[in-house]
């Protein structure tokens, strides 16, 4: 089938189905159709040729709007186009729209979006997990081949292992944040989600790579060749059970179990800080946050109401335009940042986060892969955490460190639960190994 | 945690009930993040960046963003190709 063909299908199917999943925000039709007659037409096509893609809806397409899934951005047009965008445009994939997220990728259920909730494909009365759980929920259901994330503390991992399929964050500083709209942006990772690891493979191959409008992109870095898995020392991160479903548990003693059999080097390995990941996680990204959500005055785009003054306009619009979990946030990180309180909370997570880094190095002298349950329990229900945010938050634990790291990672889908909701394991590599990765979990294939 | 005070200074106006249930939902944040006060920090040196790149500079010279009128056509508020805004000072 050519890629005109497939991205007909595509839409018909999203037609079909997205009524009732709601994982796009919008379908971009005509440019969709257009743009795969003239790939079709080509006649040496690009690397990603005949792939579908779908967008996380806060990165930039020129002309298309976005809103980071945001009342305050509603009407605003991206005026370039995101340098991961443009590199799968120029490699021939077809962007066939933009998915639901938790507004400004604060949450892990996409209940936090401004528009709607998007569902569990693998049943309606589940969350997709967050933040893009749009993105997994189009891959899950066949709504295209691959999609685009963003990962803060587990908004990529997260809502893959909801949905059953792999998700990648790479290391920090692979692929350019040029044109994704800033939620924490010394964490912020753009990834792809997929059904299979060649895809996930094909697709970061795509978009890694220095890029001069992303400063903290790395000028020259050497992906780390694989080896075999055989030939690899893997640790089990020796983590509290607490808290735990007892069958993403029994799960993942059983991926362990079946790694074990094509690896003779297994340990189990201690990250003595992992505990104290998530606190520090919600103070920094927090802070960082509200300084980087500043912007958002309705001044210069997005929804304007009018006020008595400039003081009463940004209370208005701020007020109106940020949903519950922002504002909590935004609020959250002010209150950390703010005189008499840096000391207590910003500088001490900033040092928390330098003891989980070192962890991390300590264990890579020693092992080439890491692995843990990716989330600690399966998709909950729509509804079961929105008024708990503490539990919500509780739910990136195993997530987070390895943004705090800087490193990367891997949630690849591994048994169902009672519920039949599926499970995953999350291969965690240090910087530069994807490739380590994308070996090891097909060591559970 | 003076939730109304901090809300101000983020410039985000709150109405009561959300005042009345952020408070409560901070308290359990914050004791939560107490936590923190567990580990012995004294030596550790923070980190704030995972790269070890230092600022990256480029030559000080302007470069022109072609798609500027798009910018443009994004104001909310515009008199001619100008950002309109409230009086700034008084």
């Amino acid at each position: 089938m050519d890629i005109v063909e497939r991205t007909s299908i595509y839409i018909n199917r999203i037609k079909e189905r997205d009524s009732e999943l709601k994982a796009f925000i919008e379908i971009w039709e005509n440019d969709a159709i257009e743009s795969a007659k003239k790939i079709e037409k080509k006649e040496k096509k690009g690397r990603l040729y005949p792939m579908v893609a779908a967008i996380k809806d806060n990165m930039l397409l020129y002309g298309k709007e976005i809103t980071a899934g945001s009342k305050i951005l509603k009407g605003h047009l991206s005026t370039y186009t995101a340098t991961a965008v443009k590199r799968l445009i120029d490699e021939d994939a077809v962007i066939i729209g933009r998915t639901n997220m938790d507004e400004f990728a604060m949450g892990s259920s996409n209940e936090n979006s401004s528009y709607f909730i998007t569902r569990n494909p693998l049943n309606k009365d589940y969350v997709p997990g967050g933040s893009s759980g749009g993105s997994a929920a189009a891959v899950a259901s066949d709504l295209c081949d691959f999609s685009l994330g963003s990962d803060t503390g587990g908004s990529i991992r997260q809502p893959a292992s909801f949905c059953g399929i792999y998700g990648l964050k790479p290391t920090y500083g692979t692929v350019s944040r040029y044109g994704l709209i800033a939620f924490a942006s010394g964490l912020d990772q753009i990834g792809p989600f997929a059904k299979n690891i060649e895809d996930i493979k094909k697709v970061y191959d795509v978009i890694k790579g220095y890029d001069k409008n992303d400063s903290t992109t790395y000028k020259e870095f050497k992906q780390v060749k694989s080896k075999k898995l055989s030939e690899m020392k893997i640790g089990i991160i020796d983590f509290d059970y607490n808290g735990c479903d007892e069958d993403v548990i029994k799960n993942f003693e059983e991926a362990v179990l079946r790694i074990s059999k094509k690896v003779s080097n297994v340990t189990k390995i201690k990250i003595p800080h992992l505990k104290y990941a998530i606190s520090s996680y919600y103070i920094i990204a927090s802070s960082e946050a509200s300084s980087n959500l500043a912007r958002f005055d309705s001044i210069k785009y997005g929804k304007y109401e009018d006020g008595a003054d400039l003081e009463s306009v940004y209370m208005k619009n701020r007020g109106n335009g940020f949903g519950a979990e922002v504002k909590r946030r935004i609020i959250l990180g002010t209150y950390a940042l703010s005189a008499g309180y840096y000391d207590e909370y910003y500088l001490k997570a900033q040092k928390i986060r330098a003891l989980v880094k070192r962890d991390f190095e300590e264990s890579f002298k020693n092992v080439d892969i890491l692995m843990i349950p990716t989330t600690p329990t399966t998709a909950f229900k729509i509804g079961e955490k929105i008024d708990n945010p503490l539990s919500m938050y509780l739910n990136d634990i195993f997530t987070v460190p390895v943004n705090l790291a800087g490193i990367a990672a891997l949630s690849a889908p591994y048994g169902k639960d009672r519920k039949n909701l599926p499970s995953s394991v999350q291969f965690i590599a240090n910087k530069f190994c994807e490739e380590y990765l994308f070996e090891s979990a097909r060591g559970l294939l | 945690m003076d939730v109304e005070k901090i809300a101000e200074l983020a410039r985000i106006e709150l109405n009561d009930e959300e005042k009345k249930k952020f408070s409560i939902q901070f308290n359990t944040i914050i004791k939560w993040i107490d936590e923190l006060n567990e580990v012995n920090t004294e030596s550790v040196e923070p980190i704030y960046s995972v790269t070890e790149a230092t600022n990256n500079f480029r030559k000080d010279e302007p470069i022109e963003f072609e798609n500027a009128k798009d910018i443009i056509k994004n104001f909310p508020n515009r008199e001619y190709d100008f950002l309109k805004v409230k009086k700034v000072i008084g």
